[in-house]
């Protein structure tokens, strides 16, 4: 993956995503279900949240490769995100929310991700 | 030593031996673990492999229109 | 001992030739399957001539059946039984890699491009520093495995006809990425470089190398299907 800062087209392509993964949660208002609700915005949350743990774990690994990260750093940063994705994958699992249900489709930004 | 021989072979070799090379001693069925070879040595050939593959001489330019 | 050069499905039509050393091939049931082997009393040197010579023998039994799956070089065993044992207990996944190659022959492409600039940092050094190091360094195989080759990805419209299953093996010296095999049917060669030279024609131009028909020996290690 080239170092470079993400093109407008990519933000547009994201955020146009963002909104359709959050209209596919919008239950339906002839019953809404207190527990559906909550697991919609979690899924949403956790979603973003992964998204993010990956774009670190990107960085970090491009970091390990060139050798600008001291042992140290490797070994903090890399406990770091472990423990987000445990988290992660913990609060999905109570939420019954699978990796797939975690993974965006994010169209020409896929490649970066 | 069938690591220093193969070197050798590899370094000599023109594109088709190295194709043979790479079928007959990286590929093929493999029924027990340890043959002949060994496989420390068998990665070394692979590893000499793709140096050679990669010389100068051996990457064609894109070929002009016809 | 028993010198191994391939495993059928069927019984060669002809008469199987000879081998490496200019000595009889020897047909030999294996439980459902068959074995193509020959006496030694030692095992070949690596050598041009050992090399080229088990080549050669493949290649002439691959002409007399639909379905081979080449042996490695250098595959030796004690006797008769220690190989018809190894070859039962293999059963399943070798008919599985014979009904793939039934009727198919092998093209093997080497890949040019830029690629990605080499690791500074061996991932043996970073493994050895803790959880969290180690936790990375798995996560960076994993997605250097996803990573298509963008080389690759610009011909397989192209290829994609022709291809009925892929092996690829990475490479870290570029300009070498890839070497990728491609599983043909058998008489296509000629109409797969065809389609190769087309889509390599692009923007930017692709470089390629590609030989063969080849017997697969890509395909024959079962453990890669």
């Amino acid at each position: 993956m080239k170092n470079r800062t993400m093109k407008t087209e990519e933000i547009e392509s994201l955020r146009d995503a963002l909104e359709k993964r959050a209209d596919e949660m919008v239950t339906p208002r002839w019953n809404p279900n207190p527990e559906e609700v909550q697991r919609s915005v979690l899924k949403l949350v956790l979603t973003l949240v992964e998204f993010l743990r990956k774009l670190l774990e990107k960085q970090a690994i491009r970091r390990m490769e060139n050798g600008t990260l001291t042992p140290e750093e490797t070994e903090a940063v890399g406990l770091a995100i472990m423990r987000i994705e445990e988290t992660i994958h913990e609060l999905a699992s109570r939420f019954d929310l699978s990796p797939e249900d975690l993974n965006m489709d994010l169209g020409p930004l896929g490649r970066l991700i | 030593m069938p690591g220093q021989e193969a070197q050798q072979i590899i370094e000599d070799a023109d594109s088709s031996l190295l194709d043979i090379i790479d079928h007959v001693l990286n590929q093929g069925v493999v029924l027990i673990g340890d043959v002949m070879l060994g496989m420390a040595n068998v990665d070394l050939i692979y590893l000499g492999l793709s140096v050679v593959l990669c010389a100068a001489d051996r990457v064609k330019p894109p070929k002009p229109e016809e | 001992m028993l010198y191994l050069y391939a495993l059928l499905s069927r019984e060669p039509r002809e008469y199987p030739g000879i081998g490496i050393r200019g000595e009889s091939l020897c047909v030999l049931p294996s439980g459902n399957l068959f074995a193509v082997v020959s006496e030694m009393t030692g095992v070949p040197p690596l050598q041009e001539w050992s090399i080229r010579g088990h080549e050669r023998t493949v290649r002439r039994l691959a002409e007399s059946v639909e379905a081979i799956l080449p042996a490695r070089f250098g595959s030796v065993m004690p006797d008769e039984h220690a190989l018809v044992k190894l070859v039962e207990s293999r059963e399943a996944e070798l008919r599985q890699a014979l009904a793939l190659v039934e009727g198919r022959e092998q093209m093997t492409l080497r890949v040019y491009g830029e690629g990605h600039p080499a690791r500074k940092t061996a991932v043996e050094e970073v493994e050895a520093l803790g959880p969290g190091a180690r936790y990375l360094a798995r996560k960076m195989r994993a997605s250097e495995r996803e990573q298509v080759i963008a080389e690759l990805e610009a011909v397989r419209p192209e290829l994609a006809p022709f291809v009925r299953a892929e092996r690829i093996q990475r490479h870290s010296t570029p300009p070498l990425l890839a070497s990728v095999y491609h599983l043909i049917e058998r008489g296509q060669s000629t109409r797969y470089i065809a389609a190769l030279e087309g889509g390599a024609r692009g923007d930017p131009p692709v470089r390629f190398t590609a030989s063969g028909p080849w017997p697969p020996y890509a395909f024959a290690r079962w453990e890669w299907l």
